[in-house]
């Protein structure tokens, strides 16, 4: 037992300590970590929002996809002619969806015909309004396509493939109010009377689940595929074309380069994110800091602390988001720049970004209210503050002041009218409803 | 509490004072004032043995009850900031604690000033016995009640109970008695003896969910299957549903009325009247929506059948 003890403070202590310390770079002399200009996140942000769906979730659908409509032709009548995509809902399930079918069309099967219905539809400000919209934009399709059948030759006709028709965000086609899901009935029985065409859905789990408990749409809807969870090497291919690539920034000309990380790094982000690619993201873009050259002079006080352990370095580079504001950071990237340029240096400003371990942001104390909002949003996907009030049977203006901390906090974000759920913090709000008894939607 | 902790000290303190008068006696006394000087030099030359074990108890029992306090200060703010589902565990946990410290407090004292025989010990049960037979017997009673309950545990703490014509959330399980929150916001204090002969109706047994019944009345040309189904929406969409549970609608036959009973839970028993209100909200909006006529009030002629009462007084009956 002795030797035991001993044996962990010589040997297996020091060398965690040593593991932990490694995995966050150290400021070297002469150097300081900040948080990278607002300017730089944004246009970050804006790089990984032009990337495709990550491949090992389009890969995993095109064969699942491939594998229902295999089965579906052989006997229409009697298998199932649907497929449901679940998801989180802070992933962007249409989007994976839309490339998926598109390329599975493309590249298998060119002569599918992909119908898109509802594609970027939003609920009315009438929900009850709903139901008759989904029944007016079939009715508009079906004309379509039959518009286009008539003038089509025969021999096109004949060699017709299969009909597709894409419902990517069933979330957005109810509201948990009375009457509410008449809509998502009406589509369910409609999927299961008209077996001449093939159905993709895409939905969260959170309001699969609400579904299956209201109107028993697993019952109808029957295969559900589940996107698959990203690993650490699936999320370094996937944002490897930003984290590689010499990026210069529009407006200022200044290069930006991101420095290479371990697979470790990348492991640690697949953990922390559940393997969500919006999350893990948004976990990446968090975790980077510029690495800037400093002083000799006035900063030899900070290169004797960030001698004397790289623990306290790091301490203090999680502290700098706080210390620093947005506008500060750009003013001092500002001097830095005319700095290089008084020293006669011709060449273009060069910001380095550094990582260092990622982690969830932390949760404020959340109230009963806020529970419930939040719920609702997970739920709905995205929504307005006046479909979410009337979900929650309150009154606009005693939501007001709880959206207005949660978005405050950086929980909730507001695109124009819309409101949803920042992709950092689902991991810990999944806990936190689960731990308050709430229905969640689970893989 | 206090009295069954402090009886082992008073009895310590009466031994310690029968002993010195004992002493005093065999000095043999002539008259009253020799007596009280012999019992005044007796007491004044008790040596330091004799005394440290009366102020070893008493700091026992102040430790006692500090424990006591504790345990409860911080059940009650522990149990409000962590997650639900672990609220009731705490609370539960409670009593068993208390239990705990009075057990070995008491078992302390007992060794600390009852060095007894086997012969000694018939003696002492028997006068104990008898004496707190006479003295405390609702008192004991409460206290065995107490200890029975918390082995069959027919409630537990933070349950949703009915005793008598009390109901309310359990939020205090003490020695002699439980305190119930009414949805009043008072506090009711019932002695555990009253559990003997009161019959305990409890909402939630240990779980979070509790039942609430919501009864609407519907005249006989309303369309009843459009308002059953308007029931069942509105359990559903309700924020405080809890939609892992059944929803259920139950249909009764009255001579003036249909009457229609939304069994569903909340999430949390605690909601159980903003949840009620939130049910009769979305229904009667709906009920407009869909002109859904409400029956008319009967007249003196013709007498009806009175609906039968909820228990809890859970009655909610709109138009």
């Amino acid at each position: 037992m002795g030797d035991r003890i001993q044996s962990f403070w010589q040997n297996r202590l020091p060398k965690t300590v040593q593991k932990a310390v490694q995995k966050a770079p150290v400021a070297s002399p002469g150097e300081n970590l900040t948080a990278p200009a607002p300017a730089i996140l944004n246009y970050l942000r804006a790089q990984v929002g032009k990337l495709p769906p990550p491949l090992p979730c389009q890969h995993a659908l095109k064969k699942a996809l491939a594998e229902a409509i295999r089965v579906w032709q052989a006997d229409p009548e009697i298998a199932n002619n649907s497929l449901v995509v679940l998801g989180r809902p802070v992933e962007d399930v249409a989007r994976i969806i839309k490339t998926s079918v598109q390329t599975a069309s493309d590249d298998d099967d060119p002569s599918a015909k992909v119908l898109y219905l509802l594609g970027g539809y939003h609920r009315p400000s009438d929900p009850l309004e709903m139901n008759q919209h989904i029944r007016r934009a079939l009715t508009l399709q079906n004309e379509a396509v039959a518009n286009q059948e008539a003038d089509a030759p025969e021999e096109e006709a004949e060699d017709a493939g299969p009909t597709i028709v894409v419902v990517p965000r069933l979330e957005q086609l109810f509201l948990r109010c009375i009457q509410g899901w008449e809509g998502i009935e009406y589509l369910q029985n409609l999927t299961t009377r008209d077996t001449s065409r093939f159905w993709v859905f895409g939905c969260n789990y959170w309001a699969w689940a609400f579904l299956d408990r209201v109107c028993q749409v697993s019952a109808y809807l029957e295969q559900p595929f589940c996107l698959p969870e990203l690993s650490g090497e699936d999320l370094k291919a996937w944002l490897s074309p930003v984290v590689e690539a010499s990026l210069t920034m529009p407006e200022s000309d200044e290069s930006v380069q991101i420095e290479a990380v371990s697979d470790s790094y990348w492991n640690t982000l697949s953990n922390a994110s559940s393997g969500i690619g919006a999350t893990a993201a948004r976990l990446w873009l968090a975790s980077l800091r510029s690495r800037e050259k400093v002083d000799d002079e006035s900063t030899s006080g900070e290169t004797n602390r960030s001698e004397t352990g790289s623990r306290e370095t790091n301490t203090s580079q999680n502290g700098i988001d706080k210390k620093r504001t947005d506008d500060s950071a750009s003013e001092e990237s500002g001097d830095a720049e005319s700095g290089d340029e008084g020293s006669g240096s011709k060449k273009q400003p060069l910001t380095t970004l550094v990582t260092i371990k990622p982690t969830l942001p932390s949760l404020i104390g959340l109230d009963v209210m806020d529970r419930y909002v939040l719920h609702t949003l997970l739920i709905h996907g995205d929504m307005t503050r006046s479909h979410l009030a009337l979900s929650l049977g309150e009154a606009e203006r005693k939501i007001r002041a709880r959206l207005q901390v949660l978005r405050r906090e950086g929980i909730i974000l507001q695109r124009g009218r819309r409101l949803s759920i920042h992709p950092a913090y689902y991991p810990k709000l999944y806990s936190e409803l689960k731990n308050n008894n709430f229905l969640i939607g689970m893989r | 509490m206090g009295v069954a902790v402090l009886m082992p000290v008073v009895m310590a303190i009466v031994m310690a004072v029968e002993t010195t008068i004992e002493t005093t006696v065999e000095t043999a006394p002539e008259t009253i004032e020799e007596f009280l000087r012999n019992f005044l030099v007796q007491i004044t030359t008790l040596s330091r043995e004799d005394v440290a074990p009366i102020f070893q108890g008493i700091l026992a029992v102040l430790l006692a009850y500090g424990f006591l306090l504790t345990i409860q200060g911080v059940a009650t703010n522990l149990s409000e900031k962590v997650p639900r589902r672990r609220r009731l565990l705490i609370k539960q946990s409670v009593p068993f604690l208390k239990g705990l410290v009075l057990l070995g407090t008491g078992l302390y004292l007992m060794r600390l000033f009852v060095a007894i025989t086997q012969s000694d010990f018939s003696g002492l049960a028997v006068t104990l016995l008898v004496g707190l037979g006479f003295a405390f017997k609702d008192y004991v009673s409460s206290i065995v009640a107490g200890i029975v309950n918390l082995i069959e545990g027919p409630f537990r703490m933070g349950d949703r109970v009915q005793i008598g014509e009390h109901y309310g959330e359990v939020v205090d399980y003490g020695l002699r008695g439980l305190q119930l929150q009414t949805p009043d916001d008072n506090a009711v204090t019932i002695p555990h003896s009253s559990t003997w002969t009161e019959p305990i109706s409890n909402a939630n047994s240990g779980q979070l969910e509790a039942q609430v019944v919501t009864t609407f009345y519907f005249a006989h040309e309303a369309d009843i299957s459009l308002a059953v189904d308007i029931l069942y929406q509105a359990a559903y969409s309700s924020r405080y549903t809890q939609l892992k549970l059944p929803v259920v609608v139950i249909a009764v036959e009255e001579r003036w009325a249909t009457r229609l009973q939304l069994k569903s839970y909340p999430m949390d028993a605690r909601n159980e009247y903003v949840y009620k209100t939130d049910l009769v909200l979305r229904i009667k909006e709906a009920c407009v929506r869909q002109q859904l006529p409400y029956p008319q009030m009967p007249t003196m002629q013709e007498p009806v059948q009175e609906p039968v009462q909820e228990l809890n007084g859970n009655e909610f009956a709109a138009g």
